[in-house]
């Protein structure tokens, strides 16, 4: 507790279970999931989206300068 | 499998608020009783899913059902905007089932299982089309309070004034249920509807037949089809269910009540979408144009056949559309940033802790309502552009959902099934050629001869 954790358990009132419903909570949210390894449709269809995004650029542009 | 991010377990303020939520629900559901309980536990559960579909009964939403109702009466397009709520519903649930298995927001999975590439352009691209459509909501703020005779200044801002407090309760519980008891407020359309005295056996046949489409299938239709498709299904939904589901901190086993507070919220703004096509209904059986109309043109047009309480409802009920609207957008574009930077992202978080999320918050909001007030600002080309980016940005969000709610080693047991896929792909699909039409539209306008 020198952390200060358990002084912020007393300001919330927490008591030995909800603090360890915070500590799960704080481990689910401080955790984060590895790179995918794309297989060759998903990177197939990552440069699809590539295109689609310079294709969405471009009308987004033509409609600015319309509207210009 | 997740990866610690950082070392050891000590919670933060916002998780500390966020047990206090899990350890209510624990109690409940270790406590023998019936219905009641377990309706106590889903009232703790419930929320993310009525406001995300609430939210986008935004104003600019509500004045598209509006035009829709006063263009072609009571006909194709009841059915067909029910029907867009049922896609919103797919899309949805997907993002809250993925929010619950992960505790992870929509940006921060991208970024995590795509690089951050795909990371910054999810977010970059949220942050631009939401920003322009918080303008939009601003313009229905003022545009609802001008018809009782409100100053701009005051009503815009009074909404961002609203936004800001709800935020400041740095209580994620607190704040939604302040948004959930404003965003019910969009059921004033239903007496509006009601008291325009509506045929109930042609809104039945309409129901069941789709038809009648006056005119036919011409380009305006086509236009107004995607401005309501555009209106049910847009990229900061995904965004915000998916970061509200896991601020709230609801996990797989939530999953059923994730699911039935989602189908609860699109079948009670569809019933208010619906409703605001019925009250403007009479417009088009006495031949009323009501091209390019505001909020305020819109209440006072109807008022002959609604009376002056009707049209106070509908102009209220636009206010109320962009402000809740301003609040859950604003939100979204906040959880978006602040996963991308690897901030506190969180309603729980104090203000000291969560200081990025919420100048993100506050900030968007903000500059948003000074546009709208600034004397000058071509606000009509800025419609028009939300329109194109809305459009146009749902299917690289919904690509990654898609590919995210499949990915086994994310979602194991949770990713979805075969019938969940065909319908996934199916949405995914139609609204990626609904872009690529809107597009050709866009480039090529005498393609639909418009």
């Amino acid at each position: 507790m020198a952390d200060g954790t358990g002084e912020l358990a007393i300001h919330y009132g927490a008591d030995a279970a909800a603090f360890d419903a915070a500590r799960h909570s704080a481990a689910r949210r401080r955790s984060a999931w590895p790179r995918r390894a794309l297989s060759g449709h998903v990177t197939a269809l990552m440069w699809m989206l590539r295109l689609y995004v310079v294709g969405m650029l471009a009308v987004v542009a033509v409609q600015l300068v319309r509207l210009v | 499998m997740a990866v610690p991010l950082e070392s050891g377990t000590d919670p933060a303020a916002e998780d500390v608020r966020r047990a206090r939520g899990r350890l209510a629900v624990a109690r409940l559901r270790s406590a023998r009783g019936g219905l009641v309980a377990r309706l106590r536990v889903f009232a703790l559960l419930s929320g993310p899913g009525i406001l995300v579909f609430l939210g986008e009964n935004d104003a600019p939403s509500m004045l598209s059902y509006a035009a829709t109702g006063a263009g072609y009466g009571i006909g194709f397009f009841l059915p067909f905007v029910a029907a867009t709520f049922a896609l919103g519903f797919i899309v949805q649930e997907m993002a809250a089932r993925v929010g619950a298995v992960t505790n992870h927001g929509h940006a921060e999975l991208i970024f995590d299982r795509f690089g951050s590439f795909w990371g910054r352009f999810a977010m970059a691209d949220l942050l631009v089309g939401n920003f322009l459509t918080l303008i939009t909501e601003f313009i229905g703020v003022r545009a609802g309070l001008g018809f009782f005779g409100v100053p701009p200044a005051l009503a815009v801002g009074g909404a961002v004034a609203l936004v800001l407090s709800a935020a400041a309760t740095a209580r994620y519980a607190t704040w939604e249920r302040i948004t959930l008891g404003l965003a019910l407020c969009n059921a004033v359309f239903v007496p509006v509807a009601l008291l325009s005295h509506p045929d109930w056996g042609a809104v039945g046949r309409a129901m069941a037949t789709w038809s009648p489409l006056p005119g036919g299938l011409r380009p305006d239709t086509l236009t107004l089809m995607v401005s309501n498709i555009g209106a049910t299904v847009t990229p900061w939904m995904l965004f915000f269910q998916q970061g509200a589901v896991a601020d709230k901190g609801l996990e797989a086993r939530d999953i059923g009540a994730a699911r039935w507070d989602t189908a609860i919220g699109s079948a009670i703004a569809a019933l208010f979408g619906l409703a605001a096509i019925i009250a403007t209904a009479p417009l088009f059986a006495h031949g009323i144009s009501a091209q390019n109309w505001q909020a305020a043109q819109f209440a006072q047009a109807i008022e002959p056949y609604v009376g002056h309480a009707g049209a106070a409802l509908f102009a209220l009920g636009i206010f109320e559309a962009g402000a809740v609207a301003a609040i859950t957008i604003s939100t979204s574009s906040a959880y978006a940033f602040a996963e991308v930077m690897r901030a506190p992202h969180s309603l729980n978080a104090p203000l000291r802790e969560g200081w990025t999320f919420y100048a993100v918050l506050a900030g968007s909001a903000g500059l948003a309502g000074v546009i709208v007030l600034a004397p000058g600002m071509p606000l009509q080309e800025v419609v028009i552009i939300v329109n194109v980016i809305a459009v146009l940005a749902m299917p690289p969000a919904l690509l990654f959902l898609l590919l995210i709610a499949n990915d086994a080693e994310v979602m194991g047991p949770y990713r979805n099934a075969t019938g969940w896929n065909v319908a996934g792909v199916g949405v995914t699909a139609f609204l990626i050629l609904v872009g690529l039409a809107y597009a050709a539209n866009v480039l090529f306008p005498s393609l639909l001869g418009a």
